[in-house]
């Protein structure tokens, strides 16, 4: 007789996760700041899909609620030895083995997701966490966020080797037990029990409270980035030549030391009337660097105000921009490594998000 | 009978808008700069587009190369946008009838000239040359 002993749900969930941590895993150890937007969504749908499991944990199906991750070490131990004399018992759910490596798995992934809202909370201003964290402390997390992935990358390599082990001596095609989420009834076994009442009601419940409490979150204002609005003098005189630079991209020193000697601007002659170089000089310094805990003031913050310009001689600057073929910055739509908001679409906010970055690519 | 007379004086003041191009203050100050002109040259006429134009066109050897001329940032056709040469930073339109704002602030206007005589043409410009300048740009 056959019997599912994943219900559709499980299945569901188990090849999300699947295809979100993969994403994650590609986007970030692999690949450029720019794909961080699918890290993000990646993660934001793996914190869904562990509020559902959690709930599943409870009031799934026999097979996915908690026992069977919760294997004494002893039977832990028992189900190893048998594996290894290559006749390890058959079971319906979880073997022990393979359910003390699901706990691993859900409690390391937890702990990513979690980090890793702290870290995008802390360093990028973005998410439910961006309200608490500064941008020393999530940098800081981002570390065992780190740290936790590659843990995670070593427990799902065993995953799926013991999975094939045991598909091999058992000759059980468990991988496809997780697709159909079917397997026969071994004698002497009773079919599992099935969800329990109200758990997809429940499951409803807990996400819409979740991702709403998350949404509402995400808008409390971040702890080290704000709206500033732009003065009209500010965007008229300096926005006129080159891109209103963000006042929080450099100190305070080197914002006075450029709007004293505006009469030579890099070569230019950009002198402005008294008034008006007072009252911008005035609001730049008092909103420059020192005022952020943002990405980019923490990222191009020198020691030495004046060695902070130009802004893409910063060590930091060159790093991220390594990849970036000098054809791109000499094409038309850019023409400069200084025009920031030519690829960066809120580069004129001081936000930098891995969202916003467009390159583009003039036709040749 | 004084219709007779007026319908005439109102023709001649519609054939003269377009010319003018219609703004108050970039008449004021075509006005000044003529004033200026004619103070410095006695000989003065009247502010000529052709002249202005080459003014927008001619390309200075002793500048440095990528700002060499006028239309080295606002473009070769002064109706469609300009781009800065040294940050990429777009440049509205120079000609009036693309972008009705340009010449009307006395302020911007000096501003702009001041700089960019010095540092395009190599010399700070006369009156007559703003005001060649801006009747080209009004008549585009």
């Amino acid at each position: 007789m056959r019997i599912t002993v994943w219900d559709l749900p499980t299945r569901l969930f188990h090849w999300l996760l699947v295809a979100s941590v993969a994403t994650c895993a590609a986007t970030g150890f692999l690949l450029s700041t720019p794909w961080l937007r699918w890290h993000f969504l990646a993660g934001f749908l793996l914190g869904g899909l562990m509020l559902f499991r959690l709930v599943w944990a409870f009031k799934g199906p026999q097979h996915s609620r908690w026992p069977g991750f919760l294997p004494s070490p002893a039977a832990v131990i028992a189900h190893l030895k048998a594996v290894l004399k290559g006749q390890p018992p058959h079971s319906q759910g979880h073997n022990p083995a393979g359910g003390a490596m699901i706990l691993a798995l859900l409690l390391t992934l937890s702990g990513i997701i979690l980090t890793g809202f702290c870290a995008l909370g802390g360093m990028f201003d973005q998410g439910p966490l961006a309200f608490a964290l500064s941008f020393d402390l999530g940098g800081a997390i981002k570390e065992l966020h780190e740290l936790l992935a590659n843990l995670l990358l070593a427990l799902a390599a065993l995953h799926v080797a013991g999975v094939l082990v045991e598909s091999r001596l058992l000759r059980e095609a468990l991988i496809l037990t997780m697709i159909t989420g079917r397997k026969d009834l071994q004698p002497g076994q009773t079919a599992p029990e099935p969800r329990r009442k109200g758990a997809f009601t429940i499951a409803a419940l807990v996400l819409t409270t979740g991702v709403g409490g998350a949404v509402i979150l995400a808008h409390l204002p971040a702890k080290g980035w704000h709206p500033l609005m732009v003065p009209a003098d500010y965007a008229k005189e300096c926005g006129a030549c080159h891109m209103a630079y963000h006042p929080s991209l450099l100190p305070a020193a080197t914002w006075a030391d450029l709007t004293s000697h505006l009469d030579n601007h890099y070569g230019e002659d950009a002198s402005l009337p008294a008034a008006t170089t007072a009252s911008i000089a005035g609001w730049l310094t008092a909103n420059a660097s020192e005022n952020w805990d943002s990405l980019a003031a923490n990222r191009l913050r020198y020691p030495d105000a004046l060695a902070a310009r130009p802004i893409s001689g910063n060590v930091w600057w060159k790093r991220k921009h390594r990849h970036i073929p000098d054809t791109i910055f000499q094409q038309k739509s850019v023409k400069t490594r200084s025009n920031c908001a030519a690829c960066h679409g809120d580069a004129a906010e001081g936000l930098f998000s891995p969202q916003a970055i467009s390159i583009p690519k003039d036709p040749k | 009978m004084i219709l007779r007379r007026l319908i005439p004086a109102a023709l001649i003041c519609l054939a003269a808008v377009p010319a003018l191009a219609g703004d108050p203050a970039r008449d004021a100050l075509l006005a000044d700069y003529a004033a200026q002109a004619k103070q410095a040259d006695a000989a003065f006429t009247g502010f000529s587009a052709d002249r202005g134009k080459l003014i927008y066109t001619t390309r200075h050897a002793d500048a440095k190369p990528e700002i060499n001329a006028c239309q080295a940032c606002h473009g070769d056709d002064p109706s469609k946008a300009g781009q800065n040469a040294k940050t990429g930073k777009v440049i509205e339109p120079m000609a009036v009838s693309a972008n009705p704002k340009r010449f009307t602030s006395k302020d911007d206007v000096e501003k702009w000239f001041g700089r960019n005589c010095k540092e395009v043409l190599g010399h700070d410009c006369s009156a007559l040359e703003k005001g060649d300048y801006i009747t080209f740009l009004a008549s585009r």
